[in-house]
């Protein structure tokens, strides 16, 4: 899985340079960072956000961009199992602890449309995007003797990959020659086959906010007049 | 004619039956993190039997049904009462383990009764045999259950813990997590 994703990343990235390439337009590069909280799971796993998308069509109305996005575990979920011993000079049931995490890593292709006056320094954009993402659940136990008890269903890590949509809400604001943004999007789970006794895979709600600036050469003039 | 048209119709029916014969793996392997090769400890049903004899890893054989030209189930742990001249037996059986107790008569209630108990298999309340061999241990039972239904079915099910070791054969870290159906619960 994590060489389809490397592999999928550099065409994802080679795509992209081509396709500018070939329009010699001027693109956009918005470096961000932010939170997500998970929707679905009970544990709500919350992530600290970081990643990079590229603008390959970067129009004052619209922009397609593709973008890398790593989702790191801020908080991890801290929970207790019970724990079995055999040994009849030991009490038999201990406590364990547990502590659970997740991280994501998503490849995206984001749309976006401005809302209203396309040309006010500042706006709305609404953003619909579609990836693919492998999402992990990691699970450490600790707390108890690991030689002598054995925890009773046990989490285990887990792996998952799939497609995913998304959609939220974009504003921008001119910052000298550039932009500063923050977005809000939700993200459906991933369309994979779960196991019953799963997690189910995240459904991140995201604040980010980033640094949008062009590089390469302007196609003329009035590009981007309105940003 | 006629014989063609029955011979076709013969056809047919075994071609069906073969195509909609099918089997389904009725267990779960959930890989303990902490035990290379073995399941995890769960009482979720996952029909599963796991230890580690002499340091490697063995699980039972996976619970598959059979469906088509006669359904049949193979069952990875059998639980059967037997009688004998002096005492009654409670076997468990996962293929070449065997767990069994001894006692002057065995109820379903005695049964139900091993549920949370710890139990020290000293040779004289029971006994564990490893490929033939006799040996001691102990065994937890986490789940032991089984309700009867009225049409003289039942469901049940049976979860714990076991260790044990014979003169040449050490059997540690043992799981085991099965649903009990009447086929494979011959108490009565």
């Amino acid at each position: 899985m994590k060489r389809t994703f490397k592999a999928l990343t550099v065409l994802w990235l080679m795509a992209a340079i081509l396709y500018n390439g070939r329009t010699a337009a001027q693109i956009a590069l918005e470096p961000y960072i932010g939170y997500s909280i998970d929707t679905d799971n009970r544990e709500h796993f919350s992530q600290i956000n970081t990643g990079v998308q590229l603008a390959v069509i970067n129009k004052p109305v619209y922009k397609m961009l593709v973008g890398i996005q790593g989702n790191f575990p801020l908080f991890p979920f801290a929970g207790t199992d019970q724990a079995f011993a055999l040994n009849p000079d030991l009490p038999l049931t201990s406590i364990a602890k547990r502590k659970t995490s997740a991280q994501a890593l998503s490849l995206l292709l984001s749309h976006r449309w401005k809302i209203g006056n396309r040309y006010k320094l500042n706006g709305f954009s609404a953003v619909l995007h579609v990836g693919i993402a492998e999402h992990t659940i990691r699970v450490r136990y600790y707390g108890y003797d690991k030689d002598h008890y054995t925890v009773l269903n046990p989490q285990t890590v887990q792996k998952h990959g799939g497609v995913f949509l998304g959609a939220g809400i974009h504003y921008d604001r001119k910052f000298y020659n550039s932009r500063l943004f923050a977005q809000l999007t939700i993200n459906s789970p991933l369309l994979t086959r779960l196991d019953k006794h799963d997690y189910k895979t995240l459904t991140p709600l995201s604040l980010n906010v980033g640094y949008g600036f062009d590089i390469g050469k302007k196609k003329s003039g009035k590009q981007d007049s309105g940003k | 004619m006629k014989i063609n048209r029955l011979v076709s119709f013969f056809i047919v029916i075994a071609c069906s039956l073969v195509l909609f014969s099918c089997t389904k793996n009725r267990s779960r392997f959930l890989e303990d993190s902490t035990a290379d090769g073995l399941s995890v400890f769960s009482d979720k049903g996952f029909n599963i039997m796991s230890c580690y004899i002499n340091g490697n890893a063995y699980k039972t054989n996976n619970r598959t049904s059979y469906y088509g030209l006669g359904s049949r189930t193979d069952y990875e742990l059998y639980v059967r009462k037997r009688v004998t001249d002096t005492a009654e037996l409670l076997v468990f059986s996962w293929g070449s383990i065997e767990l069994v107790l001894i006692k002057d008569t065995f109820s379903i209630d005695d049964f139900l009764d091993l549920q949370n108990q710890r139990i020290q298999i000293d040779g004289t309340n029971g006994y564990f045999r490893v490929n033939g061999e006799q040996g001691t241990g102990i065994v937890y039972f986490h789940q032991a259950v089984f309700i009867p239904s009225l049409t003289g079915g039942g469901t049940g099910h049976l979860s714990g813990l076991f260790e044990c070791s014979t003169p040449s054969i050490t059997v540690s870290r043992g799981r085991f997590d099965h649903s009990l159906e009447p086929d494979n619960f011959n108490f009565f």
